[in-house]
This record gives structure tokens, sequence and C-alpha cells, in this order.
């Protein structure tokens, strides 16, 4: 009996079919969509590293014309040369990519370029066999695929932006070759041997194709013109993520305080943070402060009582000159300094205006941090109209508008040594910028070189409302670059902190003493009466609190972030510079003059404030292209920009695709042709080779001749011919097709000798143009 | 599932780095990506309803140990092509329990009939039915699997290689025309003494002996046996009772020693006419060359096994499942199951 055996079934493919056309255009489309993407400051031929591509993938792919043996023998020998060639200019090519490194990964500075020529001929020829080893000899779509992948999604963590024509290759190499692939075009045992798998394959990616370019017609606009509303749906999913995270972890009720610049989108949960009781409702916005910022760094703002500490050790220095004193005596001397400055502004304050007496209790009762308003002292007793189960600081405060400080008031010689000696101390520290960080800022106020205040306010306005506009989403800023570069010259987005940020710089760079601001702030319509707060979740006992007292809940929706800058006589002063809803920016400080401010405003093309809320044009943007992407984010038109740009690299590719289609219909007209076209062409190819040039087919020996020309017809055949066609012409009845079959047949024999007698030349006219084989 | 998910979280992380970098090119991929996935998911379905697979024959003969070509023929009714759908082939013989399963991936150009070929090679002579269960069509970019379920058979006859057993006729007179005969063959039970002689038309029998009368009489053509061709064969019962355990590797070695009988039977004969029961029928053949044997094969394939105990013969030669060789109530030779083959290539048998 025999052993028990399988059943053992197997496809017999055993050959593979050699790559068509379409998989050259599609390897192409790969490596050229990740040679797009360049980065800023990567000095490279674009064009040149192209075409070395483009040359290398074209004659790998017809060495696998001939064979699969050869293209992997091909293969490896250019791997071999390409080890070789990274050996021997291993110096070049390593200073190259750690340029290229720095330039990615470390820093974005302005100007800073790195020849990259080397590294991306190199890096070309790598993706060639990469990708050719990949999908053509290996038949694997998955390493390619996931590196364009990795590239276009990654790009944008250190500040590559794919341009859209590279997504576009990208997407068709992506796609389509997945399709090509999938359709068996390679070796495998499981696949039946189809009798045209080659033309199933082509077929299959050109269907694919035709599926991407519509989907693409139909995504290029709708991307461009809805960008922004394709984008929400990512923030609310990142939102309700981090909301619900920082709820669960109870970080939702950590105050907002510190330097730290967010690179990322801002989400306030709601949660109450601070809780204030006034003796009467403020006329202006109140800011609490909680932190000042003293240098900039990478993170955003280091914290100034290390500057401050200074400032108030060089002006006990500056007091003590001269004096043989000990370091305690310094010491004590900076803390009495520093104690005077505290209340300096409130004690000096003539103005006719009442004080307002406010309590600062924190929402979870338990913070460290202070939030002080600014020309405030701290009162040491309870207020009576303070309800009992309240606790925290109360302070007194003057409103900016309140506040007319009369230095010539007796006792006020040393505050005004004080104040004198401050603002000269704090001039270095306070206006110190990295400017190697912010190249562009810096060029920026270095081009536009102003000395007033209230100019130099106008200007920084101007700035911020011509290239930013406010979102609470401004998406993330690329790990490489500065946030406040980013934000005012690529992003054009962003919130208070980018906004005072940017605003602080600046002043810095025109050397008015500025600092960075965190805290609250209180509007006057946030304040409620105690009707307005039984009906809110206010959580004292209504009966205790006393008439007239007002009150404000502030949430993290509350948190800001400002400049202030030092005004000699006011110290410093809070300005404004986040735009309203409106978009408007209403900064007020004292001494500005608000005419001075809107005359410059209006003659830097800008509306102030704006009426409705959007910003008059400028003349760069009167124009047609203007017109045309109406309605697009800046980022959007910036990209149709480049992509139109670039549209004349792209124009060969349809004339190419109708070259093409002008022959395969050329083609498939002969396929269907009778024996009349039939011989009518053969005619027509004989006279192209210059052969029979007198001959008009009538001649009685005609087939003779063209048997002796054409060595591939006999003489039989021939005459067969010209008595076919005869008969089409002038016979009575139709044509049989065995008889338009042999046509055919003879015309593509005649076709095929042909061709080999003829030069380079008119050989591609002869396959390509007239479309004769 | 996989498929789906890790699409979907692409389009995640793409719309989510999209949004967080604002970038357009993402934001482009992104509704490839969204709009790719709706029309994938259209062409799943429609290449479900739209390609149809069957074998274009119902029956097809291979022989044990060989590749046997078989066709499978795919068509595609809509008009875009379909890349690459996993046909899922079923393939038992009668008396196997477990089917053996082999899935292959086809492909068809719309508007076309493709014929594919695959290539069995059997371990066992038999029948082996060849089942096309399933039919899997994915989109281009294979993320949504669309089923068919299908019914499709055919027969793969799988005959035992001509292996002949060396026979010796050790007192077979001679007959006319050259040819020895031993005894007279026995009358046969069951058939009656008309039916004897006659027998229903089969392709290659001569015009002459068509019984004309009785065929317009029934409807059906008949043949009549002449008494010099009953002179010329052998005639052999088989006895198929008592089958209902037998696995293909045991019916292998039955089909192998029958085979070789028969053809060592013909180097005697010009024809051997075999007997036996179909389910509640009496059947006949007569095999005297390669196509006549595959022809009975096949029969012999195709039948049912015998209602109850079959009435006794009286024929030259009997042969059973258990392997036994008879001539009358001599034994010939008892085949061992284990070393049949063997036996067949080194034993000379002598009736």
């Amino acid at each position: 009996m025999s052993r028990k055996a399988r059943i053992i079934v197997h496809t017999g493919r055993e050959a593979s079919e050699p790559p068509a056309p379409a998989h050259l255009l599609l390897l192409l489309s790969g490596v050229c969509a990740l040679l797009l993407p360049s980065a800023d400051g990567l000095a490279y031929s674009v064009p040149r590293t192209i075409l070395l591509a483009v040359s290398l993938c074209v004659c790998l792919w017809s060495v696998a014309r001939i064979g699969w043996r050869w293209a992997v023998l091909c293969s490896m020998l250019c791997a071999a040369l390409w080890c070789a060639a990274c050996v021997l200019l291993q110096d070049e090519l390593s200073v190259q990519l750690a340029g290229a490194v720095r330039l990615l990964l470390l820093t974005h500075e302005d100007g800073y370029t790195v020849q990259f020529d080397l590294a991306a001929a190199l890096i070309a020829v790598f993706l060639v066999l990469l990708f050719f080893s990949s999908e053509l000899l290996i038949g694997s779509h998955v390493i390619p695929y996931s590196i364009t992948l990795a590239v276009f999604l990654l790009g944008p963590l250190i500040g590559l932006q794919p341009s859209i024509e590279a997504a576009v290759l990208a997407l068709l190499f992506q796609f389509c070759y997945w399709a090509m692939n999938g359709s068996g075009m390679r070796q495998s045992p499981f696949d039946f041997a189809l009798p045209s798998r080659a033309r199933l394959t082509a077929l299959t990616g050109a269907v694919m194709s035709l599926t991407l370019a519509v989907v693409l017609l139909l995504a290029v606009p709708l991307a461009l013109r809805n960008d922004e509303r394709l984008y929400q749906p990512a923030y609310a999913a990142e939102g309700f993520l981090r909301r619900t995270v920082s709820r669960l972890s109870g970080s939702d009720a950590t105050p907002v305080t510190g330097g730290n610049l967010n690179r990322g989108n801002q989400y306030p949960t709601g949660t109450t943070h601070l809780i204030l009781t006034a003796d009467r409702r403020p006329t202006a916005p109140v800011y609490l402060r909680g932190f000042s910022g003293g240098d900039y760094g990478y993170r955003g703002w280091d914290w100034s009582i290390e500057t401050e500490v200074q400032i108030f050790r060089d002006m006990a220095s500056d007091r003590l000159t001269g004096w043989e004193t000990a370091a305690s005596e310094a010491e004590l001397l900076t803390a009495n300094i520093y104690k005077q400055f505290d209340g300096l502004y409130w004690r000096r304050n003539s103005g006719s205006g009442e004080r307002i007496r406010l309590a600062v209790q924190n929402g979870n009762r338990d913070f460290l941090d202070a939030y002080r308003p600014y020309y405030s002292v701290w009162n040491a007793e309870r207020l009576r109209f303070i309800n009992r189960y309240m606790d925290g600081p109360v302070y007194s405060f003057y409103e900016q508008s309140d506040l007319s400080i009369d230095w010539d008031a007796p006792g006020a010689v040393t505050d005004l040594w004080i104040e004198t000696h401050y603002y000269q101390h704090c001039l270095e520290p306070y206006t110190r910028v990295p400017v190697e960080r912010l190249p562009r800022l810096a060029k920026l106020c270095r081009e536009n070189p102003l000395t007033d205040t209230d100019e130099i306010t106008a200007f920084i306005l101007h700035t911020l409302q011509s290239r930013a506009s406010y979102s609470l989403t401004p998406g993330w800023t690329p790990f490489n670059r500065d946030t406040v570069e980013y934000f005012l010259f690529d992003n054009g987005l962003g919130y208070c902190q980018h906004f005072a940020s940017a605003a602080t710089l600046m002043y810095r760079l025109y050397g008015i003493p500025a600092r960075y601001a965190t805290g609250y702030i209180a509007r006057p319509e946030d304040f409620l009466s105690v009707q307005g707060m039984l009906d809110s979740s206010y959580p004292a006992d209504p009966m205790e609190l006393a008439e007239g007292a007002q009150f404000a809940i502030l949430s993290d929706f509350s948190a800001h972030a400002w400049v202030e800058i030092f005004l000699p006589g006011y110290g410093w002063t809070p300005v404004e510079v986040t735009p309203a809803a409106d978009g408007s920016i209403m900064p007020n400080y004292p001494g500005l003059n608000l005419d001075l401010l809107a005359q410059r405003l209006a003659e830097l093309k800008f509306s102030f404030p704006a009426s409705d809320g959007r910003r008059a044009p400028g003349n760069a943007e009167q124009s047609l292209f203007a017109s045309m992407t109406t309605g697009m984010s800046r980022k959007a038109r910036k990209t149709v920009l480049d992509a139109l740009k670039a549209l004349p690299l792209f124009l060969p590719v349809p004339v190419v695709l109708a070259f093409l289609y002008r022959r395969r219909r050329k083609l498939s007209r002969y396929a269907r042709a009778d024996c009349r076209v039939s011989f009518g062409r053969l005619l027509s190819m004989t006279r192209f080779a210059g052969l029979l040039t007198d001959c008009d087919g009538q001649e009685a020996d005609f087939p003779a001749r063209l048997s002796a020309a054409v060595p591939g017809i006999s003489e039989a055949d021939a005459a067969r011919l010209c008595r076919t066609a005869e008969a089409a012409a002038y016979g009575p009845g139709g044509i049989p097709d065995e008889a338009n079959g042999f046509a055919r047949e003879l015309c593509r024999r005649a076709a095929e000798s042909l061709y080999g007698k003829l030069n380079l030349r008119k050989r591609f006219l002869f396959r390509w143009w007239h479309a004769y084989a | 599932m996989t498929r789906q998910g890790t699409w979907l979280l692409l389009v995640a992380l793409t719309w989510y780095l999209a949004g967080m970098f604002r970038t357009l090119s993402l934001t482009v991929l992104l509704l490839s990506e969204l709009g790719l996935l709706v029309i994938m998911a259209m062409i799943s379905a429609y290449f479900r309803a739209t390609l149809d697979a069957a074998f274009p024959e119902e029956t097809t003969f291979g022989e044990k140990e060989c590749d046997c070509a078989c066709r499978l023929r795919l068509e595609v009714h809509g008009r875009l092509p379909v890349g690459r759908p996993r046909l899922t082939l079923g393939l038992c013989y009668r008396a196997q329990r477990r089917r053996s399963t082999q899935r292959f991936y086809g492909g068809a150009e719309p508007g076309r009939v493709t014929d594919v070929t695959f290539y069995v090679r059997p371990p066992y002579a038999g029948p082996l039915s060849i089942e096309l269960r399933q039919i899997l069509t994915w989109d281009y970019l294979f993320l949504f699997p669309a089923k068919r379920r299908k019914r499709e058979q055919m027969l793969l006859a799988v005959l035992p290689p001509p292996r002949e057993a060396r026979i010796h006729a050790r007192s077979l007179p001679a007959m006319s025309g050259g040819q020895a005969r031993e005894t007279a063959p026995v009358p046969l039970y069951g058939i009656s003494p008309e039916a004897r002689d006659l027998r229903e038309y089969r392709p290659g029998d001569s015009a002459r002996s068509i019984h004309w009368k009785l065929s317009a009489r029934t409807d059906r053509l008949w043949s009549r046996d002449y008494e010099d061709e009953k002179e010329e064969r052998f005639t052999l019962s088989l006895n198929l009772s008592d089958t209902a355990r037998m696995r293909p590797e045991h019916w292998d070695v039955f089909y192998e020693a029958l085979s070789a009988v028969l053809l060592g039977l013909l180097r005697h004969r010009r024809a051997v006419r075999v007997f036996w029961r179909d389910g509640e029928k009496d059947l006949q053949w007569d095999v005297s060359d390669a196509q006549s044997r595959q022809a009975f094969f096949l029969r012999l394939y195709l039948s049912e096994p015998p209602d109850g105990t079959p009435e006794p013969r009286l024929t030259d030669f009997a042969f059973d499942t258990k392997l036994l060789w008879t001539r009358g109530a001599e034994t010939v030779w008892q085949f061992d199951s284990a070393d049949a083959l063997r036996e067949i290539a080194e034993q000379t048998f002598v009736i």
C-alpha cells in the first residue's frame, strides 16, 4: 500500500515578466518625490540630482528588460561603487552630513547654508538602488512605501514642508505601485500563470492612476479652500484628549504661570483658578502678574528674579560707592531698595482716582504663587467686606487711568533715585536678545530703525497684525525652529504667549527694556455683583458678603501673557499686544498718543482699530493671484504659488502622455485595418525607409521588387497582397477577414524587417512617431 | 480588519500631523486617503459582483504522481480589471475525510475570458474531486476583501499508471484468429439471453453492429456483440462490496492492481469485458485499448457502492476489493495490499 501522501497543486508559473514602462515611471515618481522637498539652507542642485537619479533608474530598468539576472548584477555593481564613493569621499561627505543634521535637527539659522551636492547625489543613488531592488528585484513595496510615508509624515516635525507636486508624485508611487505589485507582477508560486499578466498589471496601474487623478482633482481644491476646516477635527480630538488627561490627573487646577513658551496648541479646561473680590468694579482690565521673564531661550523665558536681584545689588553698590562697608550691609541695602521699589508707584500716585481693594484667592486654596496687580501694595489686614471663608492676599491698587505720579512731592527724592537707577541698570539685562536665534526678527527691526516709543509700538502692532492672526490652535512648532520666528514668519498663527514673546523681543531689539509677563487678566465684565454671584457657582455664602462687593471667577480661559515695558516715571507697565476677537489690538500705557498710533498704522496701510475685524489688504496682495486665491489661508496661497512656479517642470509629462496616446491610437487603428489600409501602410513605410520610392504599387513587377527590397516578404506573399488590395479596391464584394489578417501580418513582418535597416534617428521616428512597429 | 485598521490609523495620523503642522501636502494626502478608502470599498463590492469563475470541463483525466493540468475560467462582467482575486480550491478523494485546501491568485481583464491552468499531482489513483469553494476579491489596495461562496466542481479522474502484470497463460487453447481461449464463457446471471448479446452503443462501434430494430423501438442505440468478438475477450467481474472503510490509499492499490491485471489480460485477448454493480444497476464495459481503459476507469470512479450482496456471475475471472484475483474457484493471486506494486512489477501470474 502506498504511504499517505499530499496532493500537490501548483500553477506552473516559472518566469517573471520583464518590467513594464509603467514601472519605470512609478519608480521615477517615487524617487523624485523624495528628492523634491529640500530644506532651506541645503545648497544642492535639485535638477542635477534628479537627472542623476532618473538616469540611473532608466539604466537599471533597461537592464532589467534584458534580463533579471543582469539587473541583479548591475545593482550589485552600483551598490559596490556607491560604497566605494562613500569611503573615498568620506571626509567631505561627513562634513556635509553633519551640517545637514545641524541644520535640520539642531537649529534653523537664517543664512546658514550647507553645501550638499555630494551628499545629495549619494542619497539619490542610494534611493534609486533601494527602490529598484525592493520594487523590481524583491517585489516588496513595504520599504519604499514606508520611506516615502515617513518623509512626508515626519518631515514637518523638522520643518520640511513637502510641496503639492511632491505629494502627487508620492501618492502616484505609493498607491499605483501598490496596486501593480498586488496584481502579481513578480513571480509567486501562488499566482496563476495568466496569459497576459503584464497587460493586466499595466491595466491595473492605469485604472489606479486614473482613480488617483480623479481623487486628486477633487482633493487639491478642497484642501486649498478648506484647509482650516479640515484641521478642526484634529484639534478637537487633541483638545478632548488633553482636557481629559489634565482633568483626570488634576493638572487642570495647576496655575498658569512660568515662562515656558508653548510649542503646540492651547486647550483651556475652564477649571476655576482664581476668585477675586473687589470693593468696586474696575473700569479697565486688571493684569494679575505671576511671572516676569528675563532671558529668552529655546524653551521660552527664564524667571527674572535673578536678574532683578542683580539689578538691586548693582543699585546698592552704586549707593555705597566710595564707602567701606561689609557685604552684609550691602545685602541689607539691597533688600531695603527692593522693599521701597515694591510700592513706589502706589506711594507716589497723586491722582484723584480712588484705589481699589482686591482680594485674590486661589481656586484650590493651596497656590503658593502670588498674582498681583500693577501699581499695588499688599494690605496686611483682612478687609471688612471679605467673606470669612476667603483666604489669600488683599491688594490695594490704582488703575492706570487714575495714575498720576508726582515726583516733586516731599520725600520723593529717594524714590526718584531708586527709579532712575533701576532704569539705568535694567537697560542691559532687559534689552538682551539672542540675535543668532532670531535672525529674521533682528533683520526686520534693523531694516526699520525707530527711536520713539509710540512709533516702535505702532510698528510692533503693524508687524503683528500683518503677519499673524490669533488662534488657540496654531499647531506645532517644528523642533528645530524658534517658536517666535516660526510664529511670525512661517505659521502666522498664535495666541497670547506668541504675540507677547514676539513683542517683547522687538521692544528689546529697539532698546526698550521689556519683559514677558504671564498671569491672569480680569476684565471689567468678569466682575459680578452679589446678585450676579447668586446665579453663579460661587462657593461662598452670599449672606455674608458685603454690599457693593464685586466678584470674579477666573479660570484658565483668563490666563494671559503680555508685555511689560519699563517706562521712566511709571516703571513696569503692561502693554497689550494680543488681538481681540475682532482682530484689533488696543495697547494702552501712560503717555501713549493714540492719535499718533492710529496715524502711524494708517500710514502702514492698516486699519486701527479694525471695525469689521478684517485687515485691509496691502498693495502687494492686490493682484490677480490674490483674487484667485481669496478665501485660502496664507500657507495655502504660498503652496499654490510654489506649485505654479514648479509647473514648467511638469509640462513635459502631459506632452509625453499625449504622444504615447497618439501612438497607441495609431497602433490600435492598424490592428483593425483592412487590407487596403495595410497595403498603403506598407508602401508608406518602404518609402520612409528610402526603398521603392518610385513605385505606387500598381506596377507589374511590384511584388518582385517588394520581395527584393524587404527580406521578410516572399514574392508570392507580395503578389497575394497586391491581388487582395486590388480586389478590395475594385472588386464587387467585401474582403474576408482572413485576407485582412494576412495583410496585417505581412505589414508587421515588413516593419520588423525594415526597422533593422534604419539608422537611430529614423528608427525613433519609425517606431514612435509613425508607429509602424 | 488589520489592513483597514492600519489604514484608518494612517489616516488619523496624517490628519493629526496635517492639522498640527498645517501642511497642505499632508492635507492633500489625507483627502486622497479618505477618498481612496471610499472608492476602494466600492470597487471591492463591484469586483465581488462582476468576477466569476468556473471549471470549463466537468471531468478531466490525469495520471497518478504526474502533473495533471486542470483549467479554470475567470470572467469579468464589469469594465474594470480584477487585479488579484484569491481562489480557494478544495481537493479530496471520494473516500477521504479531510479536504485539502489550496489558495491561488488569479487576475482577469474586463470583457475577456481568461483561462488559467493549474497542475495537480495526485498521490493516488481514483476520483479526485476539485471544488472551487470561494472567490475572494480585493480592491486595488487590498483593503476590503469581499467573499463569494462557490460550489463549482470538477472531477479529476486519476488513472493508475499503465503498469502491466506479466501473465503466463498455462493451458489456453489456440483460438481462431491466433487468439487463445481456455474455457467457454458461462451464461451470465442477471442478464437476459437477448441482452447478453446486446449492449448500448458506444462510440467506436461499427454501424454494422447496431441493432436498428431494437434501437428504433427503445429510442436508444443498441449494439450487437458478434460471436467472433465474444470469442476474443475475457470477462472479469468486479466485486465492489464491503468498501465502506476503504481509504484513498486502499483504493489506489485496488485500482493499480486492477489496471495491471486488465493490461496483462489484454496481452492475451483483444478485449476484457468487465462486469460490476453500480448501486442497484449492473454495468459492463469493454476494455480494449488506452481510450476504453480511460473511459472504463472514469465510469468505475463514478459508480456507487453496490446495494446489498451482488449476485454471483460466471465470468472468466473475478477481482475484488480485497485484492483477490480468482479464476472460477481457483485463486490466481492474492495481492498484498502493502506490497502490491512490487508484486506487479516482479511476479509472473499464471492463468
